[in-house]
């Protein structure tokens, strides 16, 4: 029997082994890339990986998400209202980029003009840039990138050009098949034409517009990238792009392998290679960040104050145009009275809470307008005051519009202990002030169905729109509570916002709208985040708006890459 | 025995369908659909009800449940698994490509655990009532009630961080040449946290598997005939002792293969759990069934092995 025993032990041994052998890998760095390896001017496909690992510039290491989500894979094209990831920021290029200060900087275009009523954009590009595969980039690749994503089949669905561009939606429904909307003058000028006045449209509708190549997408079908997981998206051949740094190859849920373009138009970028890996759990990331082999980390709030305490990297604060709101149901006879609402912004110690519970990554915030250049000066603080809140409640339960025995419904969808507590310290607030809350989490999933039958009295919600203009939309389409406000004034000014060429006029009709939001508190701001970037300290080159583009990468791409350097 | 077999596979074809069912009804339990989870909270407000039913509509969510489900059943029987609704590949050759890393994981750990555990058993019934047997008890339990997630941090703290023995994580180092032996070196440490749950619980039940077997008349016989207590160990007690551990090992490996999720998850390792995960957060009906399907399969075959395994590890057992 002794002989049994032995014989599955060393099957065992063997299968382990085997399973071993089989499980599928990356190839070695020195395994050929197709076509890309043959354009390549650098580092040969047969070269050795150690040998490429000394070439001048080194390697650049960043973390990906583990399991990669709507952000993290390689698509660089929209999806789903926001477009792709660092990666695709760095291997495509736009017509121009938007610093953190909502800045254009030229990218492809070096110029571009808009009509007096803000229905014309015309763009210029430069005639030296060209695809990773030599060819040039002209203005018939901006063309085919705006007919591809506007394919039906392509499961895109950019909705911002859909509505807007001229012939947009007829196009997409496939009842033309000529776009109007846009028109190539010549090889290096493209017009975009909308069908009503749209202020700003280029900044949401072009910054994150990663130009394709026609010539390689003129042979692409879209069912063989209709998803962003799609395994054609991680091939070198359909990959080509025109930014500083190349696709190489991918292991999904492994790694992205990037190396630089030496014949970048912007100039040959400083480090040689960037990887995209994924690490695993946060505590692991946090591992390999103290361990060297992870170089830029956004850090979470939880490893802020370990990271702190680290020799080999610097954390930098980075001021982040994210904000945490409360919705409040505006179709709810209990929040009716605006005293209520007030009383409840007064009620909550919010500077408590972020020093408390948020580490100090956050400050109170009063406003819908996360970018800080455009917020509105002289706005109510609404400063930690129990006993104004309960003169409010007490003025507004005397008119009959507050009972102090209904219970507000404070709903919130961030599943971590974390957000269990903040909860409970503003049910504590509330208590403290006569107001009763019942808290009740909800599912990230089911917060759209609950926002759209306002099934809610307050609920906390995250807003991370980069410029003002995206607002526009934003209230104005107003759907019961999918919106903030259904109040026509209000709305009557956010269209008003729209129309509005000039920028700062536009400004002014914003400060309008935010010191009455700020009065009458139909939603209520709470708190705006500051994001710690971890960089090993042997990085260098990256700038403010390369750190914040680490917490933007869908809608930002000046992160001045070429600069970036790491020292051996 | 060919009987045995054909039977026990034609049990299996309800079980696993059952399965398939409360799989299913877990999933539509589940809040919020692919939809939902595919467009963040803060991009809802673009997207009108018409688009969000057209989406829908495109990935078939729009149809009844049972409608869904029978759709499923009869294209699992062409041996069809779906398209995964995030990749748009499909589920099987998805599955294929990350299969052989769970169980590489898997396989390595049970290893590790019948070794060392069966070994510590041993150790622990031959010194019974020691302090190496009080030790191993305590240890035992410390191995058994502690989440892998602790000795997973841990283990990556210290042997990988404060000692440098072992990669954070991942399955082979990125520009190194991907032999057997990186392979194995990136294995041993999520290998070894996988498996020490099953240490001890094999340990315990080999402990208590030996003093039963050494407590019969013919291991007093081999000892009245002058035996060496080696002898008596090794070549009567021992071999007896260790078929009921089939089952026991049997009955492991679902929890392993439970806890590969996780352990996966901590180590970057590309298979099931990671997978499974990331279509759980997703809403991915399809690869949740085909993972789940999967994981049933493997299970129920394991346990057909084990009982098939007992025929040749002992003589009196035969199946009819």
């Amino acid at each position: 029997m002794y002989k049994y025993f032995r014989t599955i032990f060393a099957l065992m041994i063997v299968a382990a082994l085997l399973l071993s052998a089989c499980t599928p890998i990356a190839p070695p760095r020195a395994a050929p890339a197709p076509d890309v390896a043959a354009e390549a001017t650098t580092a040969p496909a047969t070269e050795p990986a150690a040998e490429s690992m000394d070439d001048d510039g080194g390697t650049l290491t960043f973390a990906t998400g583990s399991p990669w989500g709507t952000y993290s894979p390689f698509r660089p094209t929209y999806q789903y209202g926001y477009s792709s990831n660092t990666p695709a920021m760095l291997t495509h290029s736009r017509l121009f980029n938007l610093d953190r200060n909502n800045e254009p900087h030229p990218d492809l275009a070096l110029e571009w003009d808009v009509s007096d009523d803000a229905t014309i954009y015309t763009f210029k590009l430069r005639d030296d840039a060209q695809w990773h595969d030599g060819e040039p980039v002209t203005a018939h690749d901006v063309e085919a990138t705006v007919r591809f994503i506007l394919t039906q089949a392509t499961n895109i669905n950019p909705q911002r050009w859909i509505s807007s561009l001229k012939g947009g939606q007829d196009f997409y429904d496939g009842v033309s098949d000529e776009l109007p909307g846009v028109r190539v003058v010549d090889d290096f000028t493209v017009v975009f034409e909308l069908e009503d006045t749209n202020v700003g449209w280029h900044l949401s509708a072009t910054s994150d517009l990663q130009i394709l190549p026609a010539h390689i997408f003129a042979d692409v079908e879209p069912a063989d990238i209709v998803e962003h997981h799609a395994p054609a998206w991680y091939t070198p051949e359909l990959n080509i792009g025109s930014g500083p740094f190349k696709f190489v190859r991918a292991e999904r849920d492994q790694f992205i392998e990037l190396e630089r373009n030496d014949d970048y138009y912007g100039g040959k970028p400083k480090v040689k290679r960037i990887i995209f890996k994924n690490f695993g759990a946060e505590d692991t990331q946090f591992i390999a960040l103290q361990k060297g082999e992870l170089d830029v980390w956004n850090v979470p709030q939880d490893f802020y104050e370990q990271a702190l305490g680290l020799d080999n990297v610097d954390v930098h604060l980075v001021n982040r145009n994210y904000i945490r709101v409360f919705l409040l149901n505006y179709e709810s006879s209990t929040l009716a009275d605006k005293r209520v609402r007030q009383a409840l912004a007064y009620a909550i110690d919010r500077v408590g809470i972020c020093e408390t519970l948020y580490s100090g990554l956050c400050q109170p915030y009063n406003s819908y307008m996360e970018m800080r250049p455009w917020l509105a000066p002289g706005l109510n603080q609404y400063e930690y005051n129990p006993e104004k809140a309960q003169e409010l409640l007490a003025a507004a339960e005397a008119d009959g519009t507050w009972d102090p025995n209904m219970e507000l419904r404070v709903n919130w969808y961030y599943g971590d202990a974390l957000h269990q507590e903040i909860m409970a310290a503003i049910q504590q607030n509330l208590a403290a002030v006569g107001v009763k809350a019942a808290l009740q989490y909800i599912e990230g999933t089911a917060v759209g169905e609950a926002q759209a039958s306002c099934d809610f009295d307050l609920l906390y919600q995250g807003w991370g729109f980069s410029f003002p203009e995206q607002y526009n939309s934003f209230f104005t389409d107003a759907e019961r509570c999918r919106t903030p406000w259904g109040d026509s004034a209000a709305q009557a000014l956010f269209n008003q916002t729209a129309v509005t060429v000039d920028a700062n006029e536009r400004r002014e009709i914003h400060n309008q709208i935010q010191m009455r939001l700020n009065e009458e508190l139909p939603m209520m701001p709470f708190l705006q985040f500051t994001g710690p970037v971890a960089i090993n300290k042997r990085v260098s080159g990256f700038t403010d708006d390369s750190l914040w583009n680490q917490y933007y990468p869908w809608n930002n791409g000046f992160n001045n890459a070429v600069n970036w350097s790491v020292s051996e | 025995m060919r009987t045995y077999i054909l039977r026990r596979l034609a049990v299996s074809i309800p079980i696993l369908l059952g399965l398939t069912v409360v799989t299913f009804i877990f999933t539509q339990l589940m809040p919020g659909d692919f939809v939902d989870a595919l467009i963040p909270t803060t991009a809802i407000a673009n997207f009108s009800p018409e688009q969000l039913e057209a989406m829908r509509e495109n990935y078939g969510l729009n149809r009844p449940p049972h409608v869904r489900y029978l759709i499923w059943v009869r294209e699992l029987l062409r041996g069809n698994l779906g398209k995964s609704l995030t990749s748009g590949a499909p589920v099987l050759d998805e599955i294929l490509e990350r299969l052989p890393a769970t169980l590489q994981l898997t396989a390595s750990s049970l290893l590790f655990g019948i070794i060392v555990g069966v070994g510590l058993g041993i150790i622990s019934a031959v010194k019974q009532y020691s302090w190496v047997d009080q030790l191993l008890t305590l240890a035992g339990f410390f191995w058994i009630s502690t989440p892998g997630f602790v000795f997973a941090i841990g283990g990556i703290f210290l042997l990988s961080l404060k000692l440098p023995l072992f990669p954070t994580s991942g399955i082979i180092n990125y520009g190194e040449e991907a032999t057997l032996l990186t392979r194995i070196h990136h294995m041993i440490l999520p290998s070894v946290v996988l498996g020490l749950g099953s240490v001890a619980s094999f340990m315990r039940y080999a402990r208590s598997s030996l003093l039963d077997v050494i407590r019969q008349d013919y291991i007093t016989v081999a000892r009245a005939k002058g035996l060496a207590e080696k002898a008596i160990l090794v070549g009567h007690a021992l071999r007896n002792a260790l078929i009921p551990l089939i089952t026991i090992i049997s009955l492991d490996i679902p929890f392993l293969i439970g806890g590969t999720v996780i352990i996966e998850h901590i180590f970057a390792w590309p298979g099931m759990g990671t997978y499974s995960l990331a279509a759980i957060h997703s809403r991915d009906y399809p690869v949740i069934m085909g993972v789940n399907f999967t994981v049933a399969l493997v299970v129920l075959m394991s346990n057909l092995l084990a009982d098939l395994t007992y025929a040749f590890v002992d003589p009196r057992i035969r199946y009819e």
